[in-house]
């Protein structure tokens, strides 16, 4: 295999096995997999951010994030039933294979940001694509600055699905992860919370809709705002074409 | 460089037949249009035919072609996956300047990024290409106006250049040399590059008056793509021309995208397809679900000009991705191929520029 990505799996897909499979929502599930090949298994390094194409056989292909963490994290996939591959997958049980290929896209790009603050944010089960990254991020929280995650769900349950268990638990943070609840009325306020001098500048990644980008614009001041250099996967409507 | 009799074209390419597929261009026994196609008897190879209807991306990416099968049974949950076995190196001749840009192109997406294409390296594998200068333009031509001919610039083993009976045969690898010491050929002097220049600098003069039909000045439109300089409703004018037939896509040489499905058979096995797609085809940007974020057709139509013509592809493939062949615009139903959208644009500058 040639490429920067010497352990990507390219074209053919390689076999795993479901090892359980969990009910988070309605109509989501995450199912952890393993390879069935140890070596493969060795050979498969993600970084924060990126994406697989998951084959359930007989049924098809899709793409799909990845929400773990690259370190210390069970490899899984948590997947909405939306089509006709998703609900096969669905269909699975612990035991059953799948074929994985990949990991396809870019990562976020963690060492550009070593010492800044990190916003994300996210709406719905757009949150499970940065999940891996703020893993990541809590797993090193000695290299940002202030992590903030503004996240709008449609219920309590969903907004706690995401980051239940693991490594991103609340709990499993050591309560370094603590929820606040901030009205539209408030959302200035609460950016001059804590004075200009604890807050260095801000990089935000984001994943979703681009109202998001909106919702970053308010919540940051303007000399905040992510510049044309900063990490915005998918904004740009060149990147999205193709 | 060499010499090569037009007469002796037959026993190069039955040369090139003992270890490769043959590809080239041929015409029906009822004439009509050139295609490219799989040559299994080498005097059908037609090198003085015009330029082909398709280009010989199919060659390398076809149409629609299997890529893997598997099996997967529930009960005992054995799966296995079986890619297909390696395809017999193939001879591409008399491929045009155009087309083999295109194929370069094709090479920058599948092999030259951040990923190898398994299944198009093969096809690609150990291939000879012999190149055919376009010593005069057809009417359709603009490759003078997007850098990709009338003659071979890069990747070919030999390029041809047709000068009366004979063609000037110039090595671009030793493959080529040695299929040249191989055949024989005499060597054609230290006049030759120089009169390649004449008979090259002669065909690019020739398309004033003889490559009639289009005419795409492209650099100022690139700017302009590049930069969304261009005004919604001009794209909702191209949009509203477009059939979303696909055949644009179909017949360009460098439109490299695909989709994947995989077809059920019985037992738990299945075959996995990969086949040509469109960004005309409303179902191209359709998700899980039917969300679909480009439904209307003039979101998908100026896509398909930012992917050709803008800068941020440029830097993709090294070039702009028209190879100006002039198939799109023959195909087109809609009178929306290439050169004429790229008027359209020119002349929403032009209006711009007398406010």
């Amino acid at each position: 295999m040639s490429g920067p990505h010497p352990g990507a799996i390219v074209t053919v897909p390689e076999i795993a096995v479901i090892d359980e499979v969990r009910e988070e929502i309605e109509d989501v599930r995450t199912f952890h997999f393993s390879f069935e090949d140890p070596a493969v298994a060795e050979r498969f390094r993600i970084r924060s951010g990126q994406f697989v194409m998951c084959t359930v056989f007989g049924a098809g292909e899709f793409a799909v994030s990845l929400p773990f963490s690259p370190e210390g994290d069970r490899p899984h996939l948590s997947v909405r039933q939306v089509g006709k591959v998703t609900r096969a997958l669905h269909e699975l049980r612990a035991g059953d294979k799948i074929g994985i290929r990949g990991p396809f896209g870019n990562g976020f790009p963690f060492e550009a940001i070593k010492g800044k603050n990190v916003v994300y944010v996210a709406g719905g089960i757009g949150l499970i694509p940065l999940r891996s990254s703020i893993v990541h991020v809590l797993q090193h929280r000695k290299d940002f600055g202030r992590i903030v995650l503004i996240y709008g769900s449609r219920s309590s349950k969903e907004r706690d699905g995401p980051l239940r268990g693991g490594p991103g638990d609340r709990a499993g943070a050591g309560g370094r992860v603590r929820p606040a609840r901030v009205g539209a009325g408030e959302q200035r306020q609460a950016q001059g919370r804590g004075g200009q001098g604890d807050r260095g500048p801000f990089r935000a990644c984001r994943h979703g809709r681009s109202s998001s980008r909106a919702i970053i614009g308010s919540l940051l001041a303007p000399d905040e705002l992510p510049g044309q250099d900063d990490h915005f996967p998918n904004i740009d409507d060149e990147q999205r074409g193709q | 460089m060499y010499i090569l009799p037009k007469t002796q074209v037959r026993e190069m390419a039955a040369a090139l037949a003992a270890e490769h597929e043959l590809y080239g261009p041929v015409v029906g026994p009822d004439g009509g249009e050139p295609m490219f196609e799989r040559i299994d008897d080498p005097a059908a190879l037609r090198l003085d035919a015009a330029i082909p209807y398709n280009p010989p991306k199919h060659v390398v990416f076809p149409q629609s072609e299997r890529i893997m099968s598997y099996r997967y049974d529930r009960e005992s949950r054995e799966a296995s996956i079986v890619r297909d076995d390696l395809v017999k190196p193939k001879a591409l001749i008399g491929i045009r300047a155009c087309d083999l840009t295109g194929l370069l192109c094709l090479d920058r997406f599948f092999l030259g990024q951040e990923y190898v294409d398994e299944v198009y390296r093969d096809h690609r594998r150990k291939m000879f290409i012999v190149a055919n200068t376009c010593v005069r333009p057809f009417p359709q031509c603009f490759c003078v106006c997007t850098d990709s001919g009338p003659a071979p610039q890069e990747g070919y083993d030999v390029a041809l250049t047709a000068v009366g009976d004979r063609y000037l045969y110039e090595a671009g690898t030793a493959k080529g040399e040695a299929l040249a010491r191989r055949l024989g050929l005499e060597d054609a002097g230290p006049d030759a590059a120089a009169l390649k220049k004449r008979t090259v600098d002669a065909s690019i003069a020739r398309f004033d008056a003889e490559a009639t039909e289009n005419k795409a000045w492209i650099s100022r439109v690139m700017n302009r793509i590049t930069m969304g300089f261009i005004a919604n409703d001009v794209w909702e004018y191209i949009g509203d021309q477009c059939f979303e037939c696909g055949a644009c896509s179909f017949v360009c040489p460098t439109c490299s995208c695909f989709n994947v499905e995989d077809v059920a058979g019985p037992g738990g096995r299945a075959d996995r397809l990969r086949a040509w797609d469109s960004c005309s085809f409303e179902g191209y940007t359709r998700m899980a679900g039917d969300h679909n974020p480009r439904k209307p057709v003039e979101d998908r139509r100026n896509k398909r000009f930012f992917c050709k013509l803008s800068y941020s592809q440029s830097k993709k493939y090294l070039r702009p991705g028209c190879v100006g062949c002039g198939r799109c615009v023959r195909v087109c139903p809609g009178d929306i191929g290439m050169s004429n959208v790229v008027t359209y644009i020119r002349r929403e500058i032009t209006k711009a520029g007398a406010k």
